[in-house]
C-alpha cells in the first residue's frame, strides 16, 4: 500500500502542483511594489535623513557633535571668547553630508537639539559639493522641510508647521 | 461591393499567373505575426512573472508597459557590439544567425485554420507550405537551432560560454529523443506526418490526442520545456551558475539569441495544440458540419481557438518558470535518458495497442 | 585518473584539468568572493578561495575611534545583520566596563536581535533559492523582509544599518503602535513560511539539488570551527544563546533545531526552523516586556580599565565574537572580530569535494556568507 501510494505520488507530482498553487495564490494577491517617483511612502517620524542645524539654537562652544562623530564630518567654529558672552551662535558650521553615516550620534549628544535629522532622503547629487552644508544651507526651511526626530524628549520639538504633524504616521 | 470583388479577381488572376507572389505574401504576413507575438511574449512573460512574484513588472513605457518590447529592441540595437579578442570572429558573428533562423523556418508548415473560401469559390489555405512530412520537417529544423548555441559557446573563446554550449548540446541529445518519440505516438494515431492531417484526424475521431497519448503529452511537455531551455531545465543559461552560452554577446547579437529563445517558446507552444489539443478545432462543436454552412466564420473561429490553446500552453510554461528551481546537469541527463526515454517508448506501445484494438 | 580508464581510451582521450575563475564578479558568490576551481569536466577537483576584495580595515579603524563611535561602523560588517553586530560590540564594551544593563533594555535588544535574525534568514532564503533557480522565492523573501525594515525604521530611524544600541542600554522606547505592528507582522509571517516550505521543502527538484550535497561531518564541522546554522546542520548542538547565555536569552523558551547529515538541505531546514523559533522568542519577549529604565548608567566619556575581554553573540551567520584589548584609554588598543562568515567559509573546501559547479553555487548559498564580514 505504502509503495503504491508512493508510486502514485511519484508519477502525479502532487507537491509540484501544490507549489504552483502557492505562486498562483500570490498572482492574485495585492502587489507590494511602490511606484517610487510617483508614489512616495510616508516616512516614520524617527527617520534619520539629511542633517539640519538650527543655527540660532546652537551654543557652539560645547562642540559635542563634532567630537562624537565617528566620521569627523562636522566642523563647528565657535565665536571668539569676548563675543561668546552675548552671542553663542557659531561663526561657521560645516557638515559633510557626503561622509555622514546617518548614525544619529551627533543628534544624540547635542544638548540643545540644534542639530537634527530631517526627512530628506534623496541625497543623490551630481556634484558632491551640494552635500557640503554650511551656515547658509544647513538651517532647515520651515515651509519645505519638516522638523524631525530629536533624541532629547525634554527639548520641545517644533512640529507645528509640519504637514506630518500626527506623530508615528507609519503605524 | 462589386467593384471590390472585381478588383480582387483582377489581383487574383495576377497572383495566379505568378504563384510565388502568394507565397511571398503569406510569408510576409506569417513573419509579421510571429515577430509581433514573439515581441509581446517577452513582455507577457515579464509582466506575468512580476505578478507571480507580488510585483508589477515593467509598466512604465507606454500604457501598461505595452511599448516595452520596442524600447528593449531599441536599447539592444543602440548598444555597443563587442567581439572578444580571442574569439573566432567569423563564427562568433554567425552563431546568432544560426540560432535565430530555425524556429522561424519551422512556422512554415503550420496550418492555422480550415481554408478560407472566397465568394468566387476559390480557397486559400492558412499555411505557407503544408508539406506532407511536416512533423519530420519540424523535428529536423528544431534540432538545427542547437548549432547556434554550440557555435556561440565555442567561438566565444571563454570558459563559461563553453560550459553553456556543452550543456546545451548534451541536453539537446537527451531530450530530442523522448520528444520525437512522444510526437511519433501522435503520428501513429493520425497515420500521417502532415500537420493538417493530424488535426483532421482529431476532428474525425471526435477526441483530442492527448486522451489516448496522455503519457506522451506529459513527456512532450517536459522535454519541450527542456528543448526551450527554460526552468527547470534552463541549464545552458543557468544565470546563477554559468552565465550561459551568450555570456560574451552584447547588443544586437544578444538580442538575436533572445528573440530566438522566445520564438522557440512560441513555436513549441503552437506545435503542442496541433499535435495534442486539436489544433484549430473548436472544442465541443462539430466543426466539419458547421464548415459546410459557414466556412469563413468557422475558419476565423478556428484561428482564435488555435491561438487560445497555444496561449494557455505558453502561460503554463511561464507559470512553471515562476515556481520551480533548476535541475542539475547530471540529474537532467539522468531524467532524460533513464526516465523519459523508457516512458516514451512504453507510450508508443500503449498507443499502438489503443490504435489496434480499441479504434478498429 | 588515467589508471581507471581502459587502455584504448587513455591513448585517444587525453583529458586535461581546467581552471575556472568563479568570481569576484559572479552572480552566485554573494559578493566579491573569488573561487579558483580546478575542474575535471564539471566536477570540482580543487578549490582555492581568494578573499579580501572587500577589505576595509575596520579593525584598524576601530583603534582610532572611541568605543561608542565604533558602533555604527560594525554595522557594516554583516550588513544584513547589523543589529546583531551592534549587540556584539555593545555587549563587549559593557563587559569591559562592567556596566549593568537594565532588564527592559535587554528585552528590547532581544526583540530587535531576533527581528534582525529573521530579516537575515529571509534574505538568505531568498538568495539561496535564486541560486538554485527558484526565481519567485527571491521576491517573496525580500517582500517579507520589508516589514522588518519598516519596523526598524520606525524604531531606530534607519532601515539597514541602524546604529541600534548605545553602550549601556537602549536609546528610546518602542514608538506608539510598534508592538502591535510587530505582532501583526509575526502573525502574518507564520503562514507565509509554511507557504515557502510548500514551495521548496517538499519539491522533488529542490530535494534532489540539496540532499546529499555539500556534506560536512560533525567532526569536520567542529574541527573547522564552524558555527551557527552551518554547524547545527551537521547535528552539533551549539548555539551561543544557549551555550554561553547572554542578554535576556535564558529567560525564554526556545528550541535549537538540529540537522543530521550536514548537507545543504539540513542547513536549509535548520534555518527555516530557526525562523519559527525566532518568532516564538519575539512573541515571548513582547508579552513579558518589563517596565523600568532603558538607558542605563553609561558614563559619557568611557575610560575603560586596562585588560581584555571577549564577548560573543549568536549572529545570524554564527558565532560573532569581539575581542577587545584595552590600555586604559577611551579607545581600544586592539579590537579583533571573530566573524562567523569568514570561519564558515573555510568549510567550503571540505564541502565542495567532488561537487559539480551547480552544487558549488548551492553550497556557497547554504553557508550564507556576507563578504563584508569575511573581509572586514
Ligand atoms: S549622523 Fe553620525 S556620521 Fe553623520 S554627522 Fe552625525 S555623528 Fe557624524
Ligand atoms: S549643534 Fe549641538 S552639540 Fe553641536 S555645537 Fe551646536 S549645540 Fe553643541
Amino acid at each position: 500500500m505504502e509503495a503504491i501510494s508512493k508510486f502514485i505520488r511519484m508519477i502525479t507530482f502532487p507537491e509540484l502542483f501544490k507549489g504552483m498553487a502557492v505562486t498562483a495564490k500570490y498572482f492574485f494577491q495585492r502587489k507590494v511594489t511602490e511606484q517610487y517617483p510617483d508614489q512616495k511612502t510616508i516616512l516614520p517620524y524617527r527617520t534619520k535623513g539629511k542633517l539640519h542645524v538650527d543655527i540660532d539654537k546652537c551654543i557652539s562652544l560645547c562642540r559635542f557633535c563634532e567630537k562624537v562623530c565617528p566620521e569627523g564630518c562636522i566642523k563647528v567654529f565657535p565665536p571668539p571668547k569676548e563675543l561668546a558672552k552675548t552671542d553663542k551662535r557659531p561663526v561657521e558650521f560645516y557638515i559633510n553630508q557626503e561622509h555622514c553615516l546617518h548614525c544619529g550620534m551627533c543628534v544624540d549628544s547635542c544638548s540643545t537639539g540644534a542639530i537634527h535629522h530631517s526627512d530628506e532622503y534623496e541625497l543623490v547629487v551630481i556634484d558632491f559639493k551640494e552635500l557640503l552644508g554650511d551656515k547658509e544651507t544647513l538651517p532647515y526651511d520651515m515651509i519645505k522641510k519638516h522638523y524631525r526626530w530629536n533624541y532629547l524628549e525634554n527639548v520641545p520639538v517644533k512640529i507645528k508647521d509640519s504637514p506630518l504633524k500626527e506623530e508615528e504616521k507609519s503605524q | 461591393m462589386d467593384t471590390l470583388l472585381n478588383l480582387w479577381s483582377t489581383i487574383e488572376s495576377w497572383m495566379l499567373a505568378f504563384p510565388v507572389v502568394i507565397y511571398l505574401v503569406k510569408i510576409g504576413i506569417l513573419l509579421g505575426c510571429v515577430f509581433a507575438v514573439v515581441a509581446y511574449i517577452t513582455l507577457a512573460e515579464r509582466r506575468l512573472l512580476g505578478f507571480y512574484q507580488s510585483r508589477l513588472g515593467p509598466n512604465r513605457v507606454g500604457p501598461l508597459g505595452l511599448i516595452q518590447p520596442v524600447a528593449d529592441g531599441l536599447k539592444c540595437f543602440l548598444k555597443e557590439d563587442i567581439v572578444p579578442l580571442n574569439s573566432n570572429p567569423l563564427l562568433f558573428r554567425l552563431a546568432p544567425v544560426f540560432a535565430f533562423f530555425p524556429p522561424f523556418a519551422g512556422f512554415a508548415v503550420f496550418t492555422f485554420a480550415l481554408p478560407w473560401v472566397m465568394p468566387n469559390g476559390r480557397t486559400y489555405h492558412y499555411s505557407v507550405a503544408d508539406v506532407d512530412l511536416g512533423v519530420l520537417f519540424i523535428m529536423a529544423i528544431s534540432s538545427l537551432g542547437i548549432f547556434g548555441l554550440i557555435l556561440a559557446g565555442w567561438s566565444s573563446g571563454s570558459k563559461y560560454p563553453l560550459f553553456g554550449s556543452l550543456r546545451s548540446a548534451s541536453q539537446m541529445l537527451a531530450y530530442e529523443v523522448p520528444l520525437t518519440l512522444s510526437v511519433i505516438s501522435v503520428v501513429m494515431m493520425a497515420g500521417s506526418f502532415r500537420l493538417s492531417d493530424i488535426v483532421a484526424a482529431q476532428q474525425a475521431y471526435k477526441f483530442y490526442f492527448f486522451i489516448p497519448c496522455i503519457i506522451g503529452f506529459v513527456v512532450y511537455f517536459i522535454s519541450s520545456v527542456a528543448e526551450m531551455n527554460r526552468t527547470p531545465f534552463d541549464l545552458p543559461e543557468g544565470e546563477s551558475e554559468i552565465i550561459g552560452f551568450h555570456t560574451e554577446y552584447s547588443g544586437m547579437r544578444f538580442a538575436f539569441f533572445f528573440v530566438a529563445e522566445y520564438a522557440n517558446v512560441v513555436f513549441i507552444s503552437m506545435l503542442a495544440p496541433a499535435l495534442f489539443l486539436g489544433g484549430y478545432d473548436i472544442p465541443f462543436v462539430n466543426d466539419l458540419a458547421l464548415y459546410g454552412a459557414h466556412p469563413n466564420i468557422v475558419s476565423i473561429l478556428g484561428v482564435c481557438s488555435y491561438a487560445a490553446k497555444s496561449t494557455i500552453f505558453a502561460l503554463f510554461v511561464i507559470w512553471v518558470r515562476a515556481t520551480f528551481p533548476r535541475y542539475r546537469y547530471d540529474q537532467l541527463l539522468k531524467i532524460g535518458w533513464l526516465v523519459l526515454l523508457p516512458i516514451a517508448l512504453a507510450n508508443l506501445f500503449v498507443v499502438a495497442g489503443i490504435k489496434l484494438f480499441l479504434l478498429k | 585518473m588515467n589508471a581507471e580508464k581502459p587502455s584504448y581510451m587513455r591513448e585517444v582521450l587525453e583529458t586535461r584539468e581546467m581552471e575556472l575563475n568563479m568570481g569576484p564578479q559572479h552572480p552566485a558568490t554573494h559578493g566579491v568572493y573569488r573561487a579558483i576551481l580546478t575542474l575535471d569536466g564539471e566536477r570540482i577537483m580543487k578549490l582555492n578561495s581568494v578573499v579580501g576584495y572587500l577589505h576595509r580595515g575596520i579593525e584598524k579603524w576601530a583603534e582610532y575611534r572611541t568605543y561608542q563611535q565604533g558602533v555604527p561602523i560594525y554595522d557594516r560588517l554583516d550588513y544584513l545583520g547589523a543589529v546583531l553586530n551592534n549587540h556584539g560590540i555593545v555587549g563587549a564594551v559593557e563587559k569591559l566596563l562592567q556596566l549593568e544593563v537594565p532588564r527592559k533594555a535587554e528585552y528590547q535588544r532581544v526583540i530587535c536581535d531576533e527581528l534582525q535574525r529573521l530579516a537575515s534568514h529571509l534574505m538568505w532564503f531568498a538568495t539561496h533559492a535564486l541560486d538554485i533557480g527558484a526565481m519567485s522565492v527571491l521576491f517573496y523573501g525580500v517582500r517579507e523582509r520589508e516589514p522588518i525594515m519598516d519596523l526598524f525604521e520606525a524604531h531606530f530611524g534607519q532601515r539597514l544599518l541602524p546604529n541600534a544600541y548605545p553602550i549601556g542600554g537602549c536609546r528610546l522606547d518602542f514608538p506608539k503602535g510598534w508592538t502591535e505592528a510587530c505582532r501583526k507582522f509575526l502573525k502574518a509571517l507564520k503562514p507565509r513560511i509554511d507557504d515557502y516550505e510548500t514551495l521548496l521543502t517538499g519539491n522533488r527538484m529542490w530535494r534532489q539539488r540539496t540532499i546529499g550535497v555539500g556534506v560536512i561531518s560533525k567532526e569536520d564541522a567542529i574541527a573547522y570551527g564552524l558555527s551557527g546554522p552551518t554547524l547545527r546542520g551537521s547535528g552539533v548542538c551549539f548555539d551561543v544563546r544557549r551555550s554561553i547565555p547572554y542578554s535576556a536569552y535564558p529567560e525564554f523558551d526556545f528550541e535549537i533545531p538540529l540537522g543530521t547529515n550536514g548537507d545543504v538541505f539540513d542547513r536549509y531546514l535548520c534555518r527555516m526552523k530557526e525562523m519559527r523559533q525566532s518568532i516564538r522568542i519575539i512573541e515571548q519577549a513582547l508579552d513579558g516586556m518589563p517596565e523600568g529604565d532603558l538607558k542605563g548608567k553609561a558614563p559619557k566619556i568611557m575610560r575603560a580599565p586596562m585588560g581584555e575581554v571577549y564577548f560573543t553573540v549568536e549572529a545570524a551567520k554564527g558565532q560573532l565574537g569581539y575581542y577587545i584589548v584595552s590600555d586604559g584609554t577611551d579607545k581600544p588598543y586592539r579590537l579583533h572580530i571573530k566573524s562567523p562568515s569568514f570561519i564558515n567559509l573555510q568549510g567550503l573546501n571540505r564541502m565542495s569535494e567532488g561537487a559539480l559547479i551547480a552544487d558549488m553555487v548551492a553550497i556557497i548559498g547554504s553557508i550564507d556568507i556576507v563578504l563584508g564580514e569575511v573581509d572586514r
